[in-house]
């Protein structure tokens, strides 16, 4: 996939993580960039269900914009003023999309990026789905 | 898998904040498990520990890294499930004599060369003693 980076693969799924998600949390703190590794590898290995959801919270279903999926569930990892958001696709498998990465003071989701990562993942599915 | 492609290797600076976060992940993720188990959602343990629910919530919070030991123990009774933090390739065990409660750490130690806890005036040789004194 143009643009995406593999990060990695467990029982679960592969991580992969657009160029634009690697350039915010690459300026993330130590703390905050290793919270995140430790999420998104128990992620890739066992899936979310002993994931607490401060760490790893379900936004809300978007539209995707895509003829083949009609909404999308977007994702966030959370450590302190980090976030990555992300969904999955089953594009060869199943695949974690690390689509847009931000750092934040406030709590509260941006309703307007997570709409604009569905799109994005809608896409992708799209294209390579 | 290795994600250090993105977050970076294991070095002098980051060495101490990196195993902070390893060892509170472990410990959070540790007790998702143990009252995913046990079927004890956030609510009910913070009913059997006789706190609200967002002091609970707290600790699977990114920002709970002084959760302490006496803590992780009324956890455990509260939850009633032994907490075994054994995800780590290396592993050693600090266990009593009666295991009823272990700590799995990531320390390396092989896994088989057991630290086992004796109180000070444990009877090394209470055969020989009793021959002495008998």
């Amino acid at each position: 996939m143009d643009g995406y980076n593999y990060l990695g693969r467990g029982k679960y799924c592969a991580i992969y993580s657009s160029d634009e998600a690697f350039d915010v949390a690459s300026t993330a703190n130590d703390g905050e960039i290793k919270r995140t590794q430790n999420i998104l590898e128990e992620v890739a290995n066992n899936g979310f269900e002993n994931i607490h959801e401060n760490m790893f919270k379900i936004e809300g279903r978007f539209p995707s914009g895509s003829h083949k999926l009609k909404d999308v569930l977007v994702y966030t990892t959370k450590k302190n003023d980090l976030r990555i958001y992300c969904g999955f696709l089953e594009i060869n498998g199943k695949r974690l999309l690390c689509v847009e990465a931000a750092i934040k003071k406030q709590n509260k989701a941006d309703q307007a990026q997570l709409k604009r990562v569905a799109k994005k993942l809608g896409e992708l599915f799209d294209e390579y789905g | 898998m290795n994600m250090d492609k993105l977050f970076g290797k294991r070095n002098e600076t980051n060495n101490e904040a990196f195993a902070i976060e390893d060892l509170v992940f472990k410990v959070q993720l540790a007790l998702q498990k143990a009252m995913k188990k046990r079927g004890i959602s956030q609510k009910q343990l913070a009913r059997r520990l006789g706190v609200s629910e967002s002091w609970v919530s707290q600790i699977f919070s990114d920002s709970s890294h002084n959760i302490t030991l006496a803590t992780i123990a009324k956890l455990e009774l509260a939850i009633g499930k032994k907490i075994v933090f054994d995800d780590c390739k290396e592993t050693a065990e600090v266990q009593r004599e009666d295991p009823k409660f272990y700590i799995v750490g990531n320390v390396s130690i092989p896994k088989h060369n057991h630290w086992i806890e004796k109180a000070a005036n444990h009877n090394e040789v209470p055969e020989k003693r009793a021959r002495k004194h008998g």
